[in-house]
């Protein structure tokens, strides 16, 4: 099945060299809990973190190769055990409260490939339950007024459910670097509202992690990390016979460098629930406290579903279903319109063909043509650019059709351009066309060859990344999105949009120096001070729907480039096809006669 | 586009949800409309059969937390049956167990 998501080379975040750093596989666990890695069948524990002793009583030899159903002191839990869980089990009761040397604790199960991971931690007294604290949570998510109430309000939810001095909605850019926009915080600790954050200090493989494992949970950056004992040879670390995956754990110990990232922000304990949508990190809820803050698991997942409760507002606030359906319509108006003016034109071609040779040709076949020349213009998207005024306004000056409006708004561009066969039509402030043609004619080299393969769309970004000398032209095209109008001719429509300038205040110098500073893994950037730097050469992203939309519209102009082709191919006659014919309309001035070759002539979609 | 189908039948006990293909953020309004009407009916006991559905995703996942919240003023009771395991992976990382029955 083909991912349109390949289609999308929006400029990739900057690479540093701990981006792919094994953190999942530390072999070891933070403090707060203990990890049991056990086989299903049997139960039997094969792996389980050095705190036992301190925190079950139970010394992590006298619990290895043996069944976890030992742990409990009850024979109910036992058999709860034994009911709800098994081989095979993918919904875990979590947590699982188990009564240990008289004690209570949370277990909380995971299935890990052939695994099954038990964090086991103590049940902290708190006064509410969760059912009340869910309820709150989602009678304050259920109808706020506007999508910044939406923003306001979860900040606020989890900051209540959870305690911590300060929480943060910091959303991510195309390149994830990250803007706090949102932010709920007790009194004197400043804020880091419309702050950025660079990419770098949130890794590529904790991002990755962030898909899956929703919550990330630190409650003391300064806390004791314990290793693994196992029944195998080694720690359980990525380079071991046996490594233990822990992604989707809340205990995995945490990476010098992170502990010290957090240090030198001055935060003592740390809470992130991430934000995805449509398989892409769109965001994360970041919780600080500037001392240790353990809270229970319950209260974890009431925070983290809240974020998700904010991901499904969010989509339906800011109605990304619904413009996703107006657009569609707006690619069939475009594609019917087109079918309406291929079917007239080739019953106006046939007729120029009737007229051809007779007395009257020199008139009717031009009067013809340039009526041919018209449907296309109001059917297929195309300026007749020789009916301009000798003093032409520049394309942009002039009042576009609607139907050429409906194309820059299927996609939210500024501009666009049809190049077909090296003439270029541009629709709006597009670049020069001898810069269009450039760009056209470096699909299937420096650009994707968009008439082979599965993918016949493309979209940038950040062209300069790619072509740099596509600088020149970033005001009015830093990004770009094409879309192949003819698998079998060079045919290709191009939308582009102009660069955004973003006049960012980082939290730090967010510039490669300064990253690189901090890129062996353990001296992460010191400095949070406000640093003024402008986001630049970038337009704004382009995401799924705008690759689908200029999908569709393509396929879906192929798809009549096609059915014209057979019959223009048969046509009986020796004399020039309908296509010739009608490509050879814009030849012809008014009243008949007939122009120099250099005159601009019009460029249609679809092959002709 | 995602695929996505819903069907909505009743009786005096129970009304049944049944569901096909993608549930995500793009077709909620189709989940709405049908849920909502399954509110409004005599039933108190409201059922969404996951048994054809392939997909859910995380807004999914907090759309069924509000449906499950709407239920729960009208005095309804929502389960979740013949979930597949990739659903059922979805709704043990929602903890949706938690707030609704699932079977």
């Amino acid at each position: 099945m083909r991912d349109l998501r390949a289609a999308i080379r929006n400029q990739p975040p900057a690479e540093h060299a701990f981006d792919r750093d094994p953190i999942h596989m530390p072999g070891s666990v933070q403090a707060y809990g203990v990890l049991l890695v056990v086989e299903p069948s049997t139960r039997r524990i094969q792996f389980v973190s050095a705190n036992a002793l301190s925190l079950l009583g139970i010394a992590p030899a006298d619990l290895l190769d043996k069944t976890y159903l030992a742990l409990t002191d009850s024979d109910t839990e036992r058999k709860f055990l034994k009911d709800r869980i098994a081989p095979g089990t993918i919904l875990f009761p979590n947590p699982v409260r188990l009564t240990i040397k008289g004690r209570p604790f949370d277990a909380v199960f995971h299935a890990q490939g052939a695994q099954h991971l038990i964090e086991i931690e103590p049940v902290l007294d708190e006064a509410d339950s969760y059912s009340d604290m869910s309820l709150r949570a989602t009678a304050e998510l259920y109808d706020p007024p506007t999508v910044d109430s939406l923003f306001q309000r979860s900040v606020q939810v989890i900051r209540e459910v959870s305690g911590f001095d300060r929480v943060m909605l910091y959303r991510f850019d195309s390149r994830y670097n990250g803007q706090v926009i949102a932010e709920a915080g007790r009194d004197g600790i400043g804020s880091f509202l419309g702050l950025f954050f660079p990419s770098g200090d949130i890794t590529a493989r904790a991002r990755e992690m962030y898909l899956s494992n929703f919550t990330r949970y630190i409650p003391d950056i300064q806390g004791q990390t314990f290793g693994c004992d196992g029944i195998f040879p080694g720690n359980g670390t990525a380079d071991s016979a046996h490594p233990i995956d822990m992604s989707t754990t809340n205990l995995r110990s945490v990476v010098p460098c992170h502990v010290t990232y957090l240090r030198n922000i001055g935060v003592r304990a740390s809470m992130s629930f991430s934000i995805n949508v449509d398989g892409r990190l769109w965001g994360l809820f970041a919780c600080h406290h500037y001392a240790p803050r353990h809270i229970s698991y319950e209260k974890r997942v009431v925070c983290e579903q809240t974020a998700m409760m904010f991901i499904y507002r969010l989509a339906v606030m800011s109605s990304s279903a619904a413009r996703l359906a107006e657009r569609r319509k707006g690619v069939i108006a475009l594609t019917e319109a087109a079918a309406a003016g291929t079917a007239l034109r080739r019953r106006l071609s046939a007729l120029q063909q009737e007229w051809h040779g007779t007395p009257a040709n020199a008139t009717i076949t031009a009067m013809l043509a340039r009526a041919i020349e018209a449907i296309q213009a109001e059917s297929c998207l195309l300026l007749p650019l020789d009916d301009l005024p000798d003093n032409q306004p520049s394309p942009q000056q002039v009042d576009l059709s609607d139907a050429q409006k409906l194309l820059l708004a299927l996609t939210e561009s500024d501009s666009a351009a049809i190049v077909h066969h090296g003439r270029v039509q541009r629709i709006g402030a597009a670049p020069s066309e001898m810069a269009i043609y450039a760009i056209a004619s470096m699909f299937g080299r420096e650009l994707p060859d968009l008439r082979s393969g599965d993918l016949h769309v493309y979209a940038t970004d950040c062209l300069s990344a790619v072509v740099p000398a596509a600088q020149d032209i970033k005001a009015s095209a830093a990004g770009i999105m094409a879309a192949a109008l003819s698998l079998e001719s060079p045919s290709v429509v191009i939308w582009f949009r102009c660069e955004q300038i973003v006049q960012a205040t980082w939290a730090g110098n967010p510039s490669a120096d300064a990253l690189a500073a901090g890129s062996d893994g353990a001296n992460p950037r010191a400095s949070f001070a406000a640093w003024q730097q402008d986001i630049r050469n970038l337009s704004r992203p382009w995401v799924l729907e705008d690759i689908e939309v200029a999908d569709e519209l393509s396929a879906a102009v192929r798809s009549l480039d096609h059915g014209s082709s057979d019959a223009e191919q048969l046509h009986p006659t020796g004399l020039p096809s309908p296509k010739v014919a009608t490509l050879r309309a814009s030849d012809v001035g008014p009243g008949g006669s007939p122009k120099s070759p250099m005159h601009r002539g019009v460029i249609r979609i679809g092959r002709q | 586009m995602s695929q996505f189908e819903i069907t909505l039948t009743a009786t005096d006990l129970a009304s049944i949800l049944a569901t096909r293909g993608t549930l995500d953020s793009k077709v909620s309004q189709i989940f709405r409309t049908q849920s909502e009407k399954a509110l409004d009916l005599e039933a108190k006991q409201i059922t969404i059969n996951f048994k054809d559905l392939a997909i859910l995703d995380s807004s999914a996942a907090g759309m069924l937390m509000f449906f499950n919240y709407a239920a729960k003023t009208k005095g309804k009771q929502i389960s979740i049956t013949n979930a597949s395991a990739g659903v059922q992976q979805v709704l043990n990382r929602a903890n949706l167990g938690k707030l609704v029955t699932i079977r």
